[in-house]
């Protein structure tokens, strides 16, 4: 009878995952996916890209529920690098970001893509994101040194550098 | 059973394979306070926070004895409160100098998207600088800048109803809003040539309305480290002499006319960071019109047309210091302001309401949100009257 119980117990468990996985994973709006992917491809000149959905393990580093990442492809699958969809906390609202690493795990785009908040927009600032584009993926990095600080927005700026750090990690880690 | 169990636990892996995942281990500091972006925000809808400073004021007159002043001259608390992910609470609650409780910000927000949102209620007009970033901590100096005090009535807050977005690829925010205007006249005049506007803001406290003003602000951003704002704000002041006049009395109407101005008020205002360097300006005219029937309706003394400027530099010494701290920033701030720039015929001049102020002083940030302030000010006029002052202040947000 305990065991019968136990049984119960374990499928209402797994019954919520299922309904936890896909309510989680089915409010991620499609619409910010393919302009993602749109905004991605345009690294791969002349190639045609299919994106992969790729699992990552969760580890106790990586505390955040919102990176999504999707591995670049070639029509042959060769790997042509990874386009990570996440999003940082502003003063009081979070942005969304996708960054695009190519197949050496160079970041070669970083963009936001909805930013929320009425204050810190200027992180957004294509000049200012440049600064963390065409390094290798080791680079770790501080807001007011090796980034400079950004008049308006230095706790979304410092935000983003520190979600760019713990992404570099993540993908420099958890990518084969 | 097993079977059922067996048919979930694929089911589940085939959904956890089959779309790209998110990492599901719960929140942690104060970076993902808000967590949950993606599947509705339910963690956290209510979000507070708020902002302060105490200050001391002490006035240096040679060969006199003077007063200092300790004052918790303003504490703020905000609340936000995220009824979906589209629909949003904004407040923020004031007390001033501990015994005056204002509502400094109260407006529902609806996005549509980044670069549209939808929002009314009792609202900052975008001008100038301070008016929309006055937390202490994102200012040099104890004081705000005195521009932002005569020229534009910093905190301005008004009720009212408009639009606001960012538009990303063209690093372009916007705003821009219908509201109620000043308060000119009622019961008596409530401008004058000393303090400009000022007076006569309604902060959403039953507020009259006898014509609609209009506000906008465009910035700019797409430069590193710039952000170039242009703002503008047009419309006649309110009188509470319109109230009740019947629509045939002419003498009536051209009385209540007689107690109306008209403010075309345009600001231009940049912040700019490199490296260390902070530099910071703006520039305030503002056209008032029909001022000489106002003043002779009302014996008040408004000046046809205001200006204010200030520049302000600053390096961040820490820059170059290995700290577990965040800024030391010295800082000289300029700044002139005139409330009588123009005046009609029939009034005079007062040259001490052409006013030039110099503030120097020095900051150090324990962190983004903590701040120590000192400063030394000297207060000049057009009628040669000067004075000094010393600050010390406290600031914070959170």
């Amino acid at each position: 009878m305990r065991i019968i119980l136990n049984i119960q117990k374990t499928g209402l468990l797994l019954i919520m995952m299922l309904i936890f996985s896909i309510s989680a994973n089915a409010t991620l709006p499609e619409k910010l996916i393919n302009k993602a992917e749109k905004l991605a491809v345009k690294n791969f000149k002349d190639t045609e890209i299919i994106k992969e959905p790729i699992f990552i393990i969760p580890s106790e580093y990586y505390k955040v529920k919102t990176d999504t990442v999707f591995r670049l492809n070639q029509k042959d699958g060769a790997l042509m690098g990874y386009l990570v969809l996440s999003s940082a906390m502003g003063r009081f609202e979070e942005f969304d970001f996708m960054i695009v690493y190519n197949a050496d795990l160079t970041m070669t785009d970083l963009k936001i893509l909805v930013y929320r908040s009425e204050f810190g927009y200027q992180v957004s600032s294509r000049g200012w994101l440049k600064q963390f584009l065409d390094n290798p993926v080791e680079t770790q990095y501080t807001y007011g040194q090796n980034i400079d600080a950004i008049s308006g927005a230095t706790l979304s700026g410092k935000s983003l550098t520190a979600n760019v750090n713990r992404l570099n990690i993540l993908i420099n880690t958890e990518t084969e | 059973m097993k079977r059922i169990l067996g048919l979930i636990a694929g089911m589940v892996f085939f959904i956890h394979v089959a779309v790209p995942q998110q990492i599901a281990t719960g929140t942690q500091g104060p970076v993902n306070r808000a967590n949950g972006l993606w599947d509705g925000r339910q963690e956290t809808k209510l979000v507070v926070g708020g902002y302060g400073q105490i200050d001391y004021n002490q006035p240096i007159v040679s060969g006199e004895f003077q007063n200092g002043k300790l004052d918790v001259h303003r504490f703020v608390l905000l609340f936000g409160y995220q009824f979906t992910d589209k629909l949003q609470l904004v407040s923020e609650i004031e007390f001033e100098h501990v015994k005056e409780v204002f509502v400094e910000q109260a407006f529902l927000n609806y996005r549509i998207n980044t670069g549209l949102n939808l929002r009314g209620g009792l609202l900052l007009i975008p001008m100038g600088i301070i008016n929309e970033y006055h937390e202490p901590p994102t200012y040099n100096g104890v004081e705000r800048p005195n521009v932002d005090k005569y020229i534009v009535p910093t905190t301005w807050r008004e009720i009212g109803v408009g639009v606001s977005g960012t538009i990303l690829p063209a690093s372009l925010k916007y705003q821009a809003y219908i509201v109620n205007g000043f308060k000119g006249y009622g019961p008596e005049a409530q401008f004058n040539g000393k303090n400009g506007l000022r007076g006569g803001r309604q902060k959403g406290a039953e507020s009259i309305i006898s014509s609609p003003n209009f506000s906008f602000k465009v910035d700019y951003f797409g430069i590193t480290g710039l952000n170039i704002g242009l703002a503008g704000y047009f419309g006649k002041s309110q009188s509470t002499l319109y109230h009740g006049l019947s629509k045939d009395d002419q003498p009536g109407k051209i009385r209540a006319d007689s107690s109306v101005i008209g403010s075309s008020m345009v600001g231009l205002d940049l912040r700019y960071d490199k490296g260390g360097l902070q530099l910071k300006g703006q520039m305030i005219y503002n056209s008032i019109s029909d001022s000489p029937e106002y003043n002779e309706f009302s014996g008040s003394d408004l000046g046809s047309a205001m200006i204010g400027y200030y520049l302000e530099a600053g390096y961040n010494i820490f820059k170059h210091v290995n700290t577990k701290f965040e800024k030391l920033v010295p800082f000289l701030r300029y700044e002139k302001y005139n409330t009588h720039h123009a005046v009609s015929e029939s009034l005079t001049m007062n040259d001490a309401f052409d006013r030039s102020d110099l503030t120097a002083g020095l900051g150090f940030w324990f962190t983004e949100g903590a701040v120590v302030k000192a400063d030394y000010q000297w207060f000049f006029n057009g009628a040669d009257q000067h004075a000094q002052q010393l600050n010390f202040g406290i600031g914070f947000m959170f």
